[in-house]
């Protein structure tokens, strides 16, 4: 229990030193800057960590995702990706750090609904110019693992909520990103759904060097921390479980 | 206990809810409004314009109305001036007066004929022309008073920059002979000259006799009078008899105008539809939550149509300015035309017409609550919980298409027995009517495997992203349907009338070709007339002359006297005329052989004649029986034209008069002759030389001024193409917000992105542009072969214009590809965090 409570910066794979985020006096506001809802945050986030945001609803917490995962911009301050600046990139720049080195998962409509579960999971390697036959045979072989198989030809709307989460882990991991960003994943989920859909982000992400950062309400996700913070007026501070 | 009576202040959350939600998506309203007031103001503006077209030919009407009950003529010839004192004296008529009439060239407006009505003004008061209006007593005095003095109506006189004290100066007859402007008039007939009997007769009659007589009698005299005027071989004409000749005839211009307005009412009316039906469906997942907290479904169904009715007044009242302007525009386009074509009274430029205003307003409203209602009720029909998983339409379409296609399915079977059964015009409109908006209905379910057939090909053919377009529009018809069926008939209509127009126009090119054979046309003098033999004995002495052609042209001499005669001695060897489905020289030898005639199918087609049958002439010795050997094209008038051979025509008309010859050069000689003929006609007072080039050129300048509020109409349908386009292409992007956010954050890329939203918008403009190619040529066929048929009596050659049709096609595809740039750009201009909060 306790090494998951390690607020430490360790590395499990040992290799790179360097933190995969770095955020420094990082602040976001919409619209009225006097209301800031991330104020002058600093953070490191190792590779390899499993990092869960936790905090009241409207705390902030989908914001601080989107910024660290390039879907929006900071009001001020640095972001900084294995030492690289990502606040002060063009949106090109962006999208193709988003393509390569991130995977997301929403709490809901994840999937593009006039594709099919297979396509769905086809599209990170398209979008990245990955050979179509050797991305569908890997595709195939993850969907068999988690016991989705079956499911490939299936449109989005044809699938239960749980397999429809799962099959978003699946595709956020598809084309092996270095860090997999979740915004409440298990939020539309009962217990033995989200029970799954953890088990499967888990094995995917956090212990092979892909650090993992999620944000929650839920206890479950709490549990599979490795750090814990919470955002509480728009600061972090660490979160005793 | 809740209460089964929910409080009103729902309705106005609702409301609120609408106008918020309008404030945040500015433009979409403004597309909203645009969209109303477009389809609006396209259907006024053409109303209107008709109306004017109506009031123009009852005005003429009515004018002809206030003369006189009969006439009397005499075919071939005048009236003598004793059959008036006779009428008076012996068969004690006395309201009887004595017209010459005739046309005149003058010298400033050479290109026109003018009608110039000589009248003895105390008689013609005596049956009832109304003189007051024209003048006063003390005028028509001094008009008797003055030499050659005439008055002329204010459009006349404003059309030829004259006042009273200036004169007009003849070119046919009497070149030269000057007539001096004793007044202008308070009448507003165009093309009309008013003159005494005096100077009528110098002109018009210089051995004596009438044009006519006009009479007012009873039936009781006039069945009286009749065995007495024909013992003198006169005919008795009722003047209402002529007059509903005339409204027959103003009757196929309105028609096409009809035509016109029909296609712009259904083409606003789906404009009007795609626009707020998006507006309200847009908003289906919001109903369906206020329905989850209870609202109940009449609460939501009032404020949906209230503010339905909001938008709709603000785009009413927009298109409704915008319909007067433009209306105001076509009006004088249509007057111009007409006044070309026929000689009508003047009209008031413009009025509103209260009729064409409550249509418009009624097609603006109407349409865009029923767009609102259906979408209202049905989100108040389905479960709340349902109608708020944004993807139940989706799953739901197959089975909504399946009822459109049947629905489609029958109206075309509606349209197609209207079609085809009935002969008459109201029932021919009532099933182009229902075809277009069946057409229309098809639309959606027409499209959803196009754009799904191309989703599937390129997903086989690994663009995941394009799949993802191309299925994207399939998935979105569910809203953009309407907006496409509005797009695909706007592109029809604006193919289906250019194929129209070319059709008809390259017919007409091919019957000038025919009708305008000869190289050059000598017009001859009315007066002083020509010797006949002194005349061709010039001709043989011209240089490089191959052959000529005599041509006499008169009123047709039946008992209606509407449509013309004309009577030629046409050499085989030379020329083309007639255009005829008979061997030509067979033709001209028959009609020389004996009292035969061939007829216009304009005539043909209004009287029911066929070749074998007979067509009666009023003769001056009675009436008489011609074979009709056929039916020839002449698109010069749809009043109809009968051609004889003039030596036929002599001998039983006994009317030696020529109007025209017709001059064929021979190769290479043209320039020669055209010389030659100069000098020749400059020898004679009022003979001219015309190129029949020149002609040619006129005729097709009028045909196209004709069609010209057609081709307005055809850009009003390029208008209504691209709203419609602009508006689906903007329903896609809100609607698609959530997952074009998700597929950015995967990593697509700002230039993919709007490469991608292109082509969607781009495919959509094609697949209906495709559609609308068939449509178009359904449209144009229809128009050719049964409205023009039917009211006109012209039959056309159908012109399939490829070029017209690919260019519909790519120009809906462009403006696809224009109006998706503008929503696209609009996607990247925020970060993809704020989509992913956009249900
Ligand atoms: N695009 C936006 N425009 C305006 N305000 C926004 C926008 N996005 C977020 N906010 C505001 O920022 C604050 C934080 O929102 P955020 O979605 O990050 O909260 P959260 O912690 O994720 O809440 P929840 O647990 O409910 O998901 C909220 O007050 C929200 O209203
Ligand atoms: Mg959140």
């Amino acid at each position: 229990m306790a090494d998951k409570l390690n607020n430490g910066a360790e590395s499990p794979d040992g290799g790179d030193d360097r933190p995969d985020f770095r955020l420094s006096g990082v602040s976001k506001h919409y619209g009225n800057p006097e209301r800031p809802v991330l104020r002058d945050l600093n953070l490191d986030i190792a590779a390899g960590e499993r990092l869960v945001i936790i905090g009241r609803s409207g705390s902030g917490k989908s914001t601080l995702l989107n910024l660290l995962g390039a879907l929006d911009r900071p009001s001020a301050g640095e972001i900084r990706y294995r030492g690289q600046r990502l606040d002060t990139l063009d949106e090109s720049r962006l999208a193709a750090f988003r393509r390569r080195e991130i995977g997301f998962v929403f709490q809901a409509f994840n999937l593009v609904p006039t594709l099919t579960v297979l396509e769905n999971l086809l599209l990170p390697a398209e979008l990245n110019g990955l050979p179509r036959r050797t991305a569908a045979a890997r595709c195939q072989r993850l969907l068999a693992e988690a016991g989705l198989a079956e499911l490939a030809a299936r449109y989005p709307d044809e699938l239960a909520g749980g397999e429809q989460q799962r099959v978003a882990v699946l595709r956020a991991v598809v084309h092996e990103p270095s860090v997999v960003i979740a915004d409440e994943p298990t939020g539309n989920l009962d217990l033995d759904n989200a029970r799954r859909t953890l088990d499967l982000l888990q094995a995917h992400s956090g212990d092979r060097g892909r650090s993992l950062v999620m944000a929650t309400h839920s206890r479950q996700v709490i549990g599979r921390a490795t750090r814990l913070l919470e955002i509480r007026d728009g600061r972090l501070v660490p979160a005793p479980c | 206990m809740l209460s089964r009576r929910p409080p009103h202040y729902q309705a106005w959350l609702v409301l609120l809810a609408g106008l918020r939600f309008h404030a945040r998506h500015p433009a979409q309203l403004l597309l909203t409004i645009a969209g109303i007031a477009l389809g609006v103001a396209a259907v006024l503006a053409v109303d209107l314009a008709s109306d004017s077209a109506n009031r123009a030919f009852a005005a003429t009407a009515r004018l002809l109305r206030g003369q006189a009950s009969h006439e009397i003529v005499r075919p071939g010839g005048l009236v003598p001036e004793a059959v008036l004192a006779a009428l008076r004296r012996e068969q004690g008529i006395a309201a009887s007066a004595g017209v010459i009439e005739g046309r005149v060239r003058l010298a400033d407006d050479p290109g026109r004929a003018y009608r110039l009505v000589g009248r003895d003004p105390f008689a013609a008061t005596r049956v009832g022309a109304r003189l007051a209006p024209f003048g006063d007593a003390a005028l028509w005095r001094r008009l008797l008073a003055t030499a050659d003095a005439v008055l002329l109506p204010a459009p006349v006189a404003q059309a030829l920059a004259l006042n009273a004290g200036d004169e007009l100066v003849l070119a046919d007859p009497w070149p030269g002979r000057r007539l001096p402007v004793l007044a202008v008039i308070d009448d507003d007939r165009q093309r009309l000259i008013h003159a005494d009997l005096l100077t009528a007769r110098e002109l018009f009659a210089p051995g004596g006799g009438f044009s006519r007589i006009d009479l007012r009698i009873d039936e009781r005299s006039a069945a009286r009078l009749r065995p007495w005027l024909e013992r003198q071989g006169l005919v008795l004409r009722s003047v209402p008899e002529r007059l509903a000749q005339l409204t027959g005839m103003s009757r196929a211009f309105r028609v096409n105008l009809q035509a016109l307005s029909l296609l712009t009412l259904v083409l606003g009316g789906f404009l009007v539809y795609s626009t707020v039906a998006f507006a309200v469906v847009r908003r289906r997942e919001i109903f369906g939550l206020l329905r989850g907290l209870g609202l109940a479904r009449r609460q939501l169904q009032l404020a949906v149509l209230a503010e339905t009715a909001a938008l709709a007044l603000a785009g009413v009242a927009l298109g409704l300015a915008g319909g007067i302007v433009l209306g105001s525009g076509l009006v004088r386009l249509v007057l111009r035309t007409i006044s070309d074509l026929y000689l009508v009274a003047a009209v008031n430029e413009f009025t509103l017409s209260v009729a064409a205003l409550a249509k418009a307003v009624m097609l603006g409203t109407g349409a865009a609550l029923a767009a609102a209602l259906l979408p209202a009720t049905e989100a108040a029909l389905t479960p709340p919980a349902e109608a708020m998983h944004r993807s139940a339409p989706l799953r739901r379409a197959p089975r909504r298409y399946r009822q459109l296609l049947l629905l489609a399915l029958v109206g075309l079977a509606a349209a197609a027995a209207l079609l085809a059964t009935a002969p008459a015009l109201p029932f021919a409109f009532a099933g182009l009517f229902l075809l277009l908006v069946a057409l229309a209905l098809a639309v959606p379910p027409a499209l959803a495997p196009m754009l799904r057939g191309c989703g599937r090909l390129l997903a086989r053919f690994g663009s995941l992203t394009g799949a993802w377009a191309a299925r994207g529009a399939a998935a979105q018809l569910v809203r953009t349907g309407p907006a496409a069926a509005a797009l695909m008939l706007a592109v029809a209509t604006f193919s289906g009338i250019g194929l129209m127009i070319g059709s008809f126009r390259s017919s007409v090119g091919i019957w000038l070709d025919y009708s305008l054979d000869a190289d050059l046309l000598l017009r001859l003098p009315a007066a002083p007339g020509v010797d006949e033999q002194s005349l061709l004995d010039e001709l043989r002495e011209l240089p490089g002359l191959a052959g000529w052609r005599l041509d006499r042209r008169r009123p047709l001499p039946d008992a209606a006297g509407l449509g013309s005669l004309r009577a030629v001695r046409s050499d085989p060897r030379h020329g083309r005329w007639p255009l005829s489905a008979v061997p030509r020289a067979e033709l001209l030898r028959s009609l020389a052989a004996g009292p035969a005639v061939i007829v216009s199918e304009s005539l043909a087609s209004k009287r029911g004649l066929r070749a074998g049958d007979r067509l009666t002439l009023l003769t001056p010795s009675g009436a008489r029986d011609f074979e009709v050997l056929a039916e020839f094209v002449d698109y010069s008038s749809d009043l109809g034209t009968v051609a004889m051979d003039l030596d036929v025509y002599r001998r039983y008309f006994g009317d030696r008069a020529l109007d025209s010859v017709g001059l064929f050069a021979r190769p290479g000689s043209e320039q020669q002759l055209a010389r030659a003929a100069a000098e020749l006609a400059a020898r004679h007072r009022g003979m001219r030389v015309i190129s029949t080039d020149f002609l040619r050129d006129i005729s097709l300048a009028v045909f196209d001024r004709t069609f010209t509020i057609t081709e307005v109409l055809r850009l009003i349908a390029g208008l209504v193409a691209v709203i419609a386009i602009v508006n689906a292409l903007q329903a896609q992007r809100l609607d698609s917000a959530r997952e074009t956010a998700v597929m950015r954050a995967l990593g697509l890329a700002p230039g993919q992105l709007l490469r991608l939203s292109l082509f969607q918008s781009g495919l959509l403009g094609a697949c209906s542009g495709l559609l609308a190619v068939p449509v178009g040529l359904l449209l144009a066929w229809l128009l050719i072969a049964i409205v023009n048929r039917l009211a006109f009596g012209w039959s056309m050659g159908f012109a399939v214009d490829v070029g017209l049709l690919v260019d519909s096609v790519l120009l809906a595809a462009l403006a696809g590809l224009l109006a998706g740039w503008w929503p696209a750009r609009q996607a990247l201009r925020w970060p993809p965090a704020r989509g992913l909060r956009e249900f």
